[in-house]
């Protein structure tokens, strides 16, 4: 999929824990890992607004859009 | 749903006490054939299965290989159908309605609708040759199975947007 989350990213830049942004944005961390290994088909606002509430960035930060073909 | 859910666990446990009927009905009969001075009385060229361990009527027939291994086919396919039909109603009296096995139950049901009555049908047209009645059952489990497939075509795709929801985060 041409569109990148770059999570891991951010958590080490915030130098945060996985299952502490889980808990702190209320998903599971099984949720969570799908997204950051990109296997997830579609993201709520809801989910993304609270990662970058949590993470004190953009949308842009976490998504990231690599063409392939 | 809530509904559906109750209609098929009820549907689901008539039909598999439908298919444990008959199959015990057909694995009697075999039995009955193999002894018959036991289970079996036999009247010129006419058969009677007795209850078991009783002189009481409970399978009639002529006395002809060919018309027992029919009848006792048939009687087994009907076993089969219930069997695969309450497995059907399994998948519906679940939570999560589209899941693999729905798809892989429902195609399994109309693969053997479409074929099982055809074997059977030409079984007996060959062996007995009256056939008149027994066309129209054929074309009966033809529309169960093109129905069937129909509802599978829909599990799919159910099933389909239904993964894609789950990985929605």
């Amino acid at each position: 999929m041409p569109i990148i989350v770059n999570l891991d990213v951010m958590l080490a830049k915030r130098k945060m824990r996985s299952n502490e942004l889980a808990e702190r944005i209320g998903i599971t961390t099984a949720n969570l890992s799908i997204l950051k290994t990109g296997k997830a088909k579609a993201m709520r606002f809801t989910t993304l607004e609270e990662i970058c509430r949590v993470l004190d960035c953009q949308p842009g930060d976490i998504l990231e859009f690599k063409d392939m073909s | 749903m809530q509904t559906i859910r109750i209609i098929s666990r009820v549907a689901f446990y008539c039909s598999l006490l439908l298919a444990v009927g008959y199959l015990a009905i057909s694995l009697y009969s075999i039995i009955a054939y193999l002894f018959p001075e036991t289970f079996m009385t036999v009247t010129g060229d006419r058969f009677v299965v007795n209850y078991p361990f009783s002189k009481k009527a409970f399978l009639l027939g002529d006395n002809h290989i060919g018309y027992k291994f029919n009848m006792t086919f048939i009687i087994f396919l009907y076993g089969l159908f219930f069997l695969l039909l309450s497995n059907i109603f399994r998948v519906f009296k679940k939570k999560t309605l589209f899941t693999k096995e729905g798809v892989k139950v429902l195609g399994v049901f109309a693969i053997c609708n479409l074929t099982l009555p055809i074997i059977a049908f030409t079984l007996y047209s060959v062996i007995l040759g009256d056939v008149d009645s027994e066309f129209v059952l054929v074309i009966l489990h033809a529309i169960l199975a093109i129905f069937a497939l129909f509802l599978r075509a829909i599990f799919k795709e159910g099933l389909k947007l239904q993964t894609a929801q789950d990985l929605t985060i």
